[in-house]
């Protein structure tokens, strides 16, 4: 498991889109300018000649290095010389699964990777994220999320040191003061609720699954305690969200886990 | 049956002994000619058939059978005679007779059965084997129950009888003539006759007839006799009482007998009703193992294999409880039982205890078969207690029986499944039919619109661009929603699709849903309405959001712009019901019923896309759930489309609040 806590001050708004699926949206609002990631190497793995294509006109007109390769074990090999800021894994490899690479990769890296799926199913997503994954795009993916979960992982990458206070949107967490402050008012949680809050905000932007939330709060990740999980959710969007069936900051991914956006 | 072909002929009036059969059959292989074993009962016989003797006939009659013979059962007179006429009728060519070991004083008279059989057999050749009767299978003459000898108690009691007439007649003797006082002596031989058997009844008489003569025949206290006149006296007691004994106990033991006979063609009655109209495998089972289990009262087990042939599910009776697996996981059988099981399930034979066959276990296997097919594989607990041999008849009865019904419904799945591949043709053809209009239609789109920018780009207004890159992106969309349709579609077909229980937070599953809409909401007023402190659901989260999101999709479709949507979850008794509500244009009534079937589209005068699949896919993941899903139009306009998912007892519920969270 990463350490999951990184960083000093952090301001998490515009790393995600608000309230909407990836692909319905133009995600021209997300993607920033050119060449703001100026210089960072991205190692695409895919089978798939027109993803790889795809991509590779994307990410260099965004100012990213990109290589490609088509299978894992290259893949791998290309990694240890190309030596990426980031990595995109397609989990369906004609040689070995993605969720290997993953885990060979996680032996002696600490660089992000995301994990591009094609399959509907949560659970490769799960085992790839559990297996030291930082966040997963499915396909078809819009380009605008791809690009906004690239840039939460480099950040997170380029940050060292726990941060005092995060700012999200309206929603600050003063991890010092050991606060949670929507504008202006102060938002009374239990200890155990401010815990999950602070773990998900310094995880902005970013999925966590619900056995990484439960390792992360109580210190285990027996599969039938994410009962409590949800429960806790239940409780902290009531006293947090304006309207806790469309939440805004703790927002669910439907048999995964959960992300914290701005 | 073919005339004039060679026959063979296997003639036994006493029950077959299987070396016997096995002899004949090796004899009528090597003459190449038909077999035919006949068991001839005679009318009336020296004695009647003991358990054994029935047991061991119906097993050989099964062993002929199993080797291919034609089985005859003749009752006649005369052994021989019935089976010379048979022979004849039948045109056998050869008889094969058993020799018996023993010697019998008839056979001094007249000779053996062999003896006559030779001597009026004519040109049929008749093969004589010796030590043709098991001596295992005679047995204890007469059988247990009661008449089995004679008991010391039983004795005890007819004397006491005899005493006590005795001392009656010696009160009275000076009213009763000595006449009298004999009559006298044949009651106890009738009641010792009708309460303890002939044996009893024997003594009375003797006892009785010496006390006559001791107490009240000149000269008195003696047994000499002054009138010789008496001697016939006596002999026509003792013949009367032999007589009378032997009489009422045969009326006893026959009675005994029909009524046993009826116990059992009701328990075999009783269970084909019970089958009769029971079309799956598990509930013949099930009425198996009750009616075994109830009727010999013994632990019972009826095992039942998967589809490739491993004995996995098991069904018990517990005589203390009934049946109590109601799970079918195989629990209590070793690994060793098991095997022996599997054996059975193979082989098609009985084994375990009291066989031959592996006999190390608790249990008596038998296997339920027919020609062609073993079903299931009986099992009968024989730790404690043998069978029977009625019971052993019973269990026959009712193992085949089961092979009949289970045939049956071997055989009724069978024609549904040919039924379902028609219908899976049919569904097919439809298939392709939505599937090439629903595909090419979004992919012409694409096309032509690519093609337009990649040929001529500068030749359209910036606006233009748009409108086609626009055009391009909403049919892929379209695409995609349909090839997932169709990928859920096949999955479910298939069997694929997994349901990963979790529990669910319907509210958060309603936001999720929301969420994955988006903008597809824009145009029309939304309203939540989640009833708080709404209990989890037990399920997968990820398919009752994608029932939310194809049912809401469908609400957007078929309503107008600016209406107003209604998604409205509640608790009602042990569910949850989630119901989406909107204004559009309803459904008619005649089609309320078929919307959730596979590619039925209600017609439209607006032209609608879609492939007919969103709600066949919402009812199988509901149902999946075991749940229910329904729509009904509203009063005011538009549909109402709800669903339940069924909702954990709250001891559940307490079990999981107990636990302690860190």
């Amino acid at each position: 498991m990463k350490n999951l806590a990184v960083g000093v001050y952090y301001k998490c708004s515009g790393l995600s889109e608000k309230g909407t699926p990836p692909y319905f949206k133009d995600g021209k609002g997300a993607t920033g300018g050119r060449g703001m990631a100026e210089g960072m190497r991205v190692l695409v793995i895919d089978d798939e000649a027109q993803i790889r294509k795809l991509l590779q006109v994307i990410l260099s007109a965004h100012g990213y290095t990109v290589e490609a390769s088509k299978n894992g074990t290259d893949g791998i090999a290309r990694a240890t010389m190309f030596k990426p800021d980031l990595l995109l894994v397609d989990l369906g490899l004609p040689d070995l699964d993605g969720k290997m690479v993953v885990k060979e990769i996680r032996e002696w890296s600490k660089v992000p990777i995301i994990v591009l799926t094609a399959r509907d199913e949560e659970q490769e997503k799960i085992e790839a994220l559990d297996l030291g994954a930082d966040d997963y795009v499915t396909k078809p993916f819009s380009t605008g999320e791809l690009l906004a979960r690239m840039r939460v992982c480099l950040r997170r990458a380029g940050v060292t040191e726990d941060e005092a206070v995060i700012e999200c949107g309206d929603l600050t967490v003063d991890i010092a003061k050991h606060k949670v402050i929507e504008g202006s008012r102060e938002i009374k949680l239990t200890p155990t609720e401010y815990e999950i809050v602070k773990v998900l905000a310094q995880n902005a932007g970013r999925v966590l699954t619900h056995k990484q939330l439960l390792k992360a709060v109580w210190g285990h990740d027996y599969d039938e305690d994410t009962h409590y999980i949800r429960v806790y959710i239940g409780q902290i969007r009531r006293k947090l969200e304006k309207d806790p069936t469309q939440p805004r900051y703790i927002v669910t991914e439907t048999g995964i886990g959960y992300r914290f956006t701005g | 049956m073919a005339g004039g072909g060679p026959r063979h002929g296997l003639l036994e009036r006493q029950p077959f002994s299987a070396q016997l059969i096995r002899a004949a059959n090796r004899l009528a292989t090597g003459l190449r000619s038909e077999l035919l074993a006949v068991h001839i009962e005679a009318e009336k016989m020296e004695f009647p058939l003991g358990d054994k003797e029935r047991d061991c006939l119906a097993k050989n009659m099964r062993l002929a059978e199993d080797l291919g013979a034609k089985t005859l059962t003749v009752v006649g007179k005369n052994v021989v005679d019935e089976m010379l006429l048979l022979a004849r009728k039948q045109n056998i060519t050869a008889i094969v007779v058993g020799k018996p070991n023993h010697w019998k004083i008839s056979d001094a008279f007249g000779g053996s059965l062999v003896d006559k059989i030779i001597r009026r057999c004519g040109n049929i050749n008749v093969y004589v084997i010796p030590g043709a009767q098991d001596g295992e299978a005679k047995s204890e003459q007469p059988s247990k129950n009661g008449h089995a000898g004679l008991s010391y108690q039983h004795a005890w009691l007819s004397l006491m009888m005899v005493v006590f007439v005795t001392a009656f007649g010696w009160w009275l003797q000076a009213e009763l003539e000595v006449i009298n006082i004999a009559f006298l002596y044949i009651l106890p031989v009738l009641l010792s006759a009708l309460w303890w058997g002939k044996w009893a009844s024997y003594l009375s008489a003797i006892t009785g007839m010496l006390a006559l003569d001791f107490y009240f025949i000149e000269p008195i206290m003696t047994f000499s006799i002054g009138d010789v006149r008496y001697i016939w006296s006596f002999i026509i007691f003792l013949l009367l009482s032999a007589l009378i004994g032997g009489r009422t106990d045969e009326l006893k033991k026959e009675s005994r007998q029909a009524r046993q006979q009826e116990k059992s063609t009701r328990a075999v009655y009783e269970f084909s009703r019970d089958i009769a109209a029971v079309i799956d495998m598990e509930a013949i089972a099930k009425s198996l193992a009750r009616q075994a289990g109830e009727t010999i009262e013994r632990k019972i087990l009826v095992l039942l294999p998967d589809e490739k042939g491993t004995i996995k599910n098991e069904i018990r009776y517990e005589p203390a409880g009934g049946i109590v697996n109601e799970k079918m996981r195989l629990t209590t059988l070793s690994e060793a039982e098991i095997a022996v099981a599997a054996w059975v399930y193979k082989n098609k034979q009985a084994a375990g205890r009291s066989t031959d066959t592996l006999p190390g276990g608790k249990y008596l296997y038998v296997p339920i078969y027919s020609q062609a097919n073993v079903f299931a594989v009986l099992g009968i607990d024989l730790a404690l207690q043998k069978l029977t041999p009625s019971e052993q008849r019973l269990i026959d009865a009712w193992v085949r029986l089961s092979a009949i019904a289970m045939e049956r419904v071997r055989l009724a799945e069978k024609a549904r499944r040919s039924d379902m591949l028609i219908e899976a043709d049919k569904l097919r053809t439809a298939l392709f039919n939505s599937l090439s209009h629903e595909l090419k239609t979004p992919l012409s789109a694409i096309l032509g619109s690519v093609s337009s920018l990649l040929e001529a780009d500068d030749f359209y207004s910036k606006q233009e661009r748009l409108d086609l890159l626009t055009n391009i992106k909403d049919s892929s969309l379209r695409m995609e929603r349909l090839i997932a349709n169709l990928l859920d579609t096949a999955r479910m077909e298939s069997g694929m699709m997994k349901i990963k229980t979790d529990w669910c937070d319907m509210e958060d599953i309603v936001g999720a849903t929301l969420r994955r809409l988006g903008d597809l909401l824009k145009n029309h007023r939304l309203a939540v309405d989640i009833e708080p402190a709404l209990p989890f659901v037990k399920g997968d989260c990820v398919l009752i959001e994608q029932v939310l999101v194809n049912l809401i999709d469908n609400a957007i479709k078929y309503s107008e712009k600016q209406t107003e949507i209604i998604i409205r979850v509640k608790k009602i008794p042990q569910a949850v019901e989630i119901a989406i509500l909107d204004q559009g244009v309803g459904i008619p009534e005649k089609d309320l019923e078929k919307i959730f079937s596979k590619f039925y589209r209600v017609k439209q005068p607006k032209k609608i896309s879609g492939t007919g699949l969103g709600l066949s896919i919402c009812k199988g993941i509901v149902e999946a759930h075991k749940g229910e899903i329904t729509a009904v139009n509203r009063s005011s306009g538009g549909t109402l489309v709800s669903f339940t998912l069924p909702v954990k007892t709250s001891a559940d519920d307490e079990k999981f609040s107990c636990r302690r969270i860190l």
